[in-house]
């Protein structure tokens, strides 16, 4: 990071290398489109290189970078309205769940994934990109506070109301709800 | 641990940010509460959930448009500021020195020295009258009058 703020472009390609992939990834479960997780990731990076200069080692790298690209997901959100449907990112080639043994179980499989993208995407953006930044890509809730610009108790709360809307949206999928039915 | 107390810890115990006593006296109560319990197993599958869900690849070629699109977006960083900056004051202290030569050298140098005072042919005055000096300055003197 020190080399890419001294203008080494080689580190900087470095730097995109390592991080794209789960940047990517980010964006692509926050907007629900593969054209706009390229755009953005793009923007992310592009908008990291430009304030290279401003980085100081008080948060990570990665910290540093999912702040940027919280604040371009809340307001691509602001714009754009939800994300885009489900049927979108399945005519898109995703294939959503890690499916099960047998041909039953991959079909429940593909039923709950199907389900929970659905309910993610009905969550407010804010929401959304906290459950994938703790969920999906494991960052701590002083990580998650750096980047999303509140403390961490704001975090915890974040992401236990975006957990009860969840579990409610999904509860017959779900052990407490199967046996509460 | 009461089960309001429970309910609040239990995102963090799955997201591993508990300590350790607050997680022993977590699991303590989960194995007297069912209801607590059944609220942790669903937050446990929500997890499995999201961790489930497939990765995608980047497409090919985006480390190289990132790194284009970087390039040609990018600002003028500080340095490159002060390199600029440096350069231009340089070019006007140059100027400077060039103009107030050639000023300092138009007062102060002497001029060139005419003919007459080169050949010390001044002191003969005006010709004499009737003189070819003189009919060569009259006719002199009217061509440039016309």
């Amino acid at each position: 990071m020190q080399r890419a703020a001294g203008g080494d472009g080689h580190a900087f390609r470095l730097l995109v290398r390592r991080y794209e992939r789960e940047i990517h990834n980010y964006f692509f479960r926050s907007t629900g489109s593969v054209e706009d997780a390229e755009d953005l990731t793009q923007q992310c990076f592009v908008n990291l290189f430009g304030s290279l200069s401003r980085y100081r080692k008080t948060a990570s790298v990665r910290t540093f970078l999912y702040r940027i690209a919280h604040n371009l997901a809340v307001s691509f959100a602001r714009r754009a309205g939800p994300p885009v449907s489900l049927d979108a990112l399945l005519e898109a080639g995703y294939d959503p769940p890690d499916s099960g043994e047998g041909p039953e179980d991959a079909a429940a499989a593909a039923q709950l994934g199907h389900s929970y993208l659905e309910a993610l995407k009905a969550l407010p953006s804010e929401w959304r990109s906290v459950i994938e930044l703790r969920a999906g890509r494991g960052l701590s809730y002083r990580e998650i506070a750096g980047a999303i610009g509140k403390s961490e108790a704001a975090v915890e709360s974040i992401l236990f109301r975006a957990r009860e809307r969840l579990a409610g949206d999904l509860a017959r999928f779900l052990p407490g709800g199967r046996e509460r039915r | 641990m009461d089960c309001r107390r429970c309910r609040g810890l239990a995102g963090r115990i799955i997201d591993g940010e508990a300590g350790v006593d607050e997680a022993a006296a977590f699991e303590r109560h989960i194995g007297e509460c069912a209801d607590c319990a059944r609220l942790y197993a669903d937050l446990t599958a929500l997890t499995a959930m999201h961790a489930g869900l497939r990765e995608i690849e980047p497409p090919e070629g985006m480390t190289d448009r990132i790194v284009a699109a970087a390039r040609v977006a990018a600002p003028v960083s500080g340095a490159a500021w002060k390199v600029v900056v440096a350069a231009a004051a340089a070019a006007v202290i140059m100027l400077g020195i060039f103009a107030g030569s050639s000023i300092t050298r138009a007062y102060l140098e002497p001029a060139a020295p005419t003919y007459a005072e080169v050949t010390g042919l001044d002191y003969l005055g005006d010709y004499p009258p009737a003189s070819l000096g003189e009919a060569m300055e009259v006719a002199a003197g009217g061509a440039q009058d016309e």
